[in-house]
């Protein structure tokens, strides 16, 4: 599902940010992602998001050959993925439900359908009676599970999540992660980039260590 | 093929809708820049309607304008009768009269002093006169002056009066006028598309995160584009409406003192306004310039916004 082949990523400047990556998930895989802060796993994430462009190496992803996509082709791309961040970046100006529906938006779903999707997801995350709420009067942990409704409604054949924790107490760090085993079991892949390794060693997913932009 | 066409026209109807709502939703803020667009608007369309109304004044005078034509002397009233019909009978003349030279002369003795010197005169030394007001598609300098030339070489008229002149400078000066409302049409247009495109480039920069999760999300780029696209389109379109408002109260507050002005002159003078087919086309090109600023803003400044680089 997600291969690095020598993957390395040098910023202007010349500090490296990934050097000489070699990384595989399998379909319907999860994996943690870990390592100290400037480790490399928030780049190894955007390289796969295509936010950010390697500096040599090649990605694939899906049988999609990073390098080979047409910059009008990216849009396309990007629908197949699940994003979710540390901050989940919603739109403070619209309700839950038109935050969680953007994707199917994008995709011209019809309004019934993407109502069916929007609650299916929110009830999956638990927040189906918040759909007419506006994001700021939510709690942080409720806007983490908003962000993640947003990241699977539209079904992605793969989730990156980057440091979806990092904002959370431990009961609702669990919560969240057995959110992201959920949608696993249904198949999706699952890539989770975190530094709380008590709560992954409670886990039993692969581990993916990454120390100096090495994995290891 | 037929989903594919629904699909497009709701991502259409959405655009449109949400770039409408996104408006509403800051009033007084949609209202200043919709007013600054109807006024930059209304100029040019005020230009238009006062050259609309000086070429039907021209037209006016020139209907009041006459031919006179001075008839050999002598000549004997069967003559001058039918050289009458003969000029009546004419497409382009309106009304024609004559003024037999004994008219002429009864007319200038009743003229104080002018008896005594006219009773030493051996014969009246007046022609008759037929005086010929060109009939209404006489409109144009050219016409007038073909009608002229057609009349002057009239076996029986021994000469034909009329001053060309005034009406040529008048009309070199309304082309003259309505080069400049040219000019200042087209000036007034790259203003409508500048102040849509400012505020376009004000919008994307409020919206500037909302970009952003769209563009990581993955939405395409005509997806994000068309909200503001559909905004300079409601702007056009809202500036003109209330651009032909503006006009029209103007024209009609307007219209009681060129009445007032008009009765002084005794002339009966109705002041137009903007009409159907000038309102429509006012509407239509301030909705085209309002795409073409949203677009010209808004995809130079899209292609910068990159998600979380």
């Amino acid at each position: 599902m997600i291969t690095f082949n020598q993957v390395s990523k040098r910023y202007p400047g010349g500090y490296e940010a990934l050097s000489q990556v070699d990384f595989s998930l399998e379909k319907g895989e999860m994996a943690f992602l870990t390592g100290h802060s400037g480790a490399g796993k928030s780049t190894l994430l955007k390289l796969i998001a295509m936010l950010e462009l390697p500096s040599s190496g090649q990605i694939i992803i899906n049988g999609v050959r990073l390098n080979q996509l047409k910059k009008r082709d990216i849009a396309g791309y990007r629908c197949t993925l699940g994003i979710t961040f540390q901050s989940p970046h919603l739109l403070t100006d619209r309700t839950v439900f038109d935050n969680v529906a953007l994707p199917l938006q994008i995709q011209g779903f019809s309004p019934q359908m993407i109502a069916k999707r929007v609650h299916a997801a929110l009830d999956m995350v638990g927040l189906l009676s918040r759909e007419k709420m506006l994001p700021v009067h939510l709690s942080g942990g409720e806007q983490q599970r908003v962000g993640i409704a947003r990241a699977v409604v539209h079904k992605p054949a793969i989730l990156l999540a980057d440091e979806p924790t990092g904002n959370l107490d431990p009961a609702l760090s669990t919560e969240v992660m057995k959110i992201f085993e959920q949608f696993n079991q249904v198949g999706v892949a699952v890539l989770v980039a975190t530094h709380d390794l008590a709560l992954i060693a409670s886990m039993k997913h692969r581990i993916v260590m990454l120390k100096g932009g090495r994995v290891c | 093929m037929l989903t594919k066409l629904r699909t497009h026209l709701g991502f259409h109807v959405h655009a449109a809708v949400n770039s409408l709502n996104t408006l509403a939703r800051k009033p007084l803020a949609t209202t200043m820049t919709t007013v600054v667009i109807a006024i930059t608007l209304a100029l040019p369309a005020l230009f238009w309607v006062f050259t609309d109304n000086l070429g039907q004044l021209t037209v006016n005078w020139q209907r009041g304008g006459h031919i006179s034509l001075y008839l050999k002397s002598p000549l004997s009233t069967a003559d001058e009768i039918s050289t009458l019909a003969r000029v009546r009978a004419l497409d382009s003349v309106g009304k024609a009269s004559l003024k037999s030279s004994a008219d002429g002369l009864a007319e200038l003795q009743s003229q104080e002093g002018m008896e005594d010197i006219m009773r030493y005169l051996p014969e009246n030394p007046l022609p008759a006169v037929i005086e010929v007001i060109p009939a209404l598609n006489i409109d144009t300098p050219a016409k007038l002056d073909q009608l002229y030339q057609h009349l002057k070489v009239d076996p029986q008229v021994e000469q034909a009066k009329f001053d060309m002149q005034w009406i040529n400078r008048l009309h070199a000066i309304l082309g003259f006028v309505a080069k400049t409302a040219h000019g200042l049409m087209a000036l007034l247009a790259a203003a409508v598309v500048l102040i849509i495109g400012n505020t376009m480039r004000l919008a994307i920069h409020n919206r500037h995160e909302e970009i952003q999760v769209l563009k990581l999300i993955g939405a395409t780029g005509p997806y994000i584009t068309r909200p503001f696209l559909y905004s300079g389109i409601w702007y056009g379109l809202m500036g003109a409406v209330l651009a032909v408002l503006f006009v029209n109260i103007f024209i009609v507050s307007l219209a009681i003192a060129v009445n007032q002005l008009a009765a002084v002159y005794e002339m009966h003078y109705t002041l137009l306004g903007l009409s159907i087919r000038q309102a429509y086309l006012l509407v239509l090109s301030a909705t085209i310039l309002g795409w073409i600023g949203a677009r010209l803003s808004v995809k130079r400044q899209l292609a910068s916004i990159e998600p979380y680089n």
